[in-house]
């Protein structure tokens, strides 16, 4: 069996996990209150103007938002499944992370062709907005720039998450000593199940129940 | 008590069960969305959000087997959303 690495200011390979784990979740806190903020402005703002929101947000793709619900909910999934493959596995944990790295660009490409078929239809104020589509055009322009915002900074973790987890998968196939890299897996493991939950708030919020 | 890596992990039928389980989860909150449930229709929406959520940590992130300390850190996450929301919410429903 394969014997993780401890080490030198750690007492055991446990108090190594737990070092591992705690910086992690204290890192994904620092998170939440950068989204916090915007889930925040984002309620006071819907307050303010609910029909005006309720009908911007009906020009979005929302089937759109929901397939990328089900390829982010299934990342995870195969994210779970790579930290759960047992270290001595390198090969099959990496193919795991690699199946998490390919949902997470079909995230990706989904949410491009959405923003392309978003600015064509002028869904993008100041840059491609069309005024004349909606009663409260002011109003609109404020959901719509909330939408940009929270999705765009979204799909940069997005992209993060699939550079890290990809160059965890290159190093668990190629790099020395792979059954050493169980707490690396598992703090990436962390990161995107973290950007996971964040989709999981933004999807009846913009898509489903503006 | 510490406990080795190995223990710390979720078996893979829990981990498919949950990935069924939030797909079933995601399903309601789009047909619950195409329903008229009027005020109760976000709250609902939310509500499951949230719960998609609890399973995505506790399973998935395996936070049900983590030692207090992280329980914790997680929890300062959630608090100060809690206090953001609140106190500005405090603000705004009372003028």
């Amino acid at each position: 069996m394969s014997s993780v690495h401890v080490a030198h200011q750690f007492d055991d390979a446990a108090q190594q996990r737990h070092a591992v784990s705690l910086g992690m979740w204290l890192f994904l806190a620092t998170e939440v209150l950068v989204f916090s903020v915007l889930f925040t402005a984002y309620t006071v703002a819907r307050r303010n103007a609910p029909a005006s929101f309720a009908e911007a947000g009906g020009h979005l793709y929302k089937w759109i938002g929901v397939a990328n619900a089900v390829v982010l909910l299934l990342s995870s999934g195969a994210m779970a499944m790579g930290v759960e493959t047992p270290p001595d596995r390198s090969r099959a944990k990496s193919s795991w992370l690699l199946v998490t790295v390919l949902l997470g660009l079909i995230f990706l490409v989904l949410k491009g062709a959405e923003y392309t078929l978003d600015i064509h239809e002028g869904l993008l104020p100041g840059v491609s907005f069309s005024s004349t589509r909606f009663t409260d055009p002011r109003h609109a322009a404020f959901f719509l720039i909330f939408y940009w915002c929270m999705t765009g900074l979204h799909a940069l973790h997005v992209a993060i998450g699939i550079c890290v987890v990809a160059v965890m998968a290159l190093l668990l196939r190629f790099g020395p000593e792979p059954e050493a890299r169980a707490n690396a897996v598992h703090a990436t493991g962390l990161y995107w199940h973290f950007v996971d939950i964040v989709w999981l708030f933004l999807l009846p919020l913009l898509y489903l129940n503006p | 008590m510490p406990r080795s890596s190995h223990e710390c992990r979720a078996p893979w039928r829990t981990v498919l069960s949950a990935t069924g389980g939030l797909l079933t989860l995601l399903t309601l909150t789009v047909v619950l969305s195409m329903l008229n449930l009027g005020p109760f229709a976000l709250p609902a929406a939310i509500t499951i959000a949230a719960t998609k959520s609890l399973v995505v940590a506790v399973i998935f992130m395996d936070l049900r087997r983590e030692p207090a300390t992280v329980r914790l850190a997680a929890g300062a996450g959630l608090l100060w959303i809690a206090l953001l929301l609140s106190g500005t919410l405090a603000d705004v429903l009372t003028r």
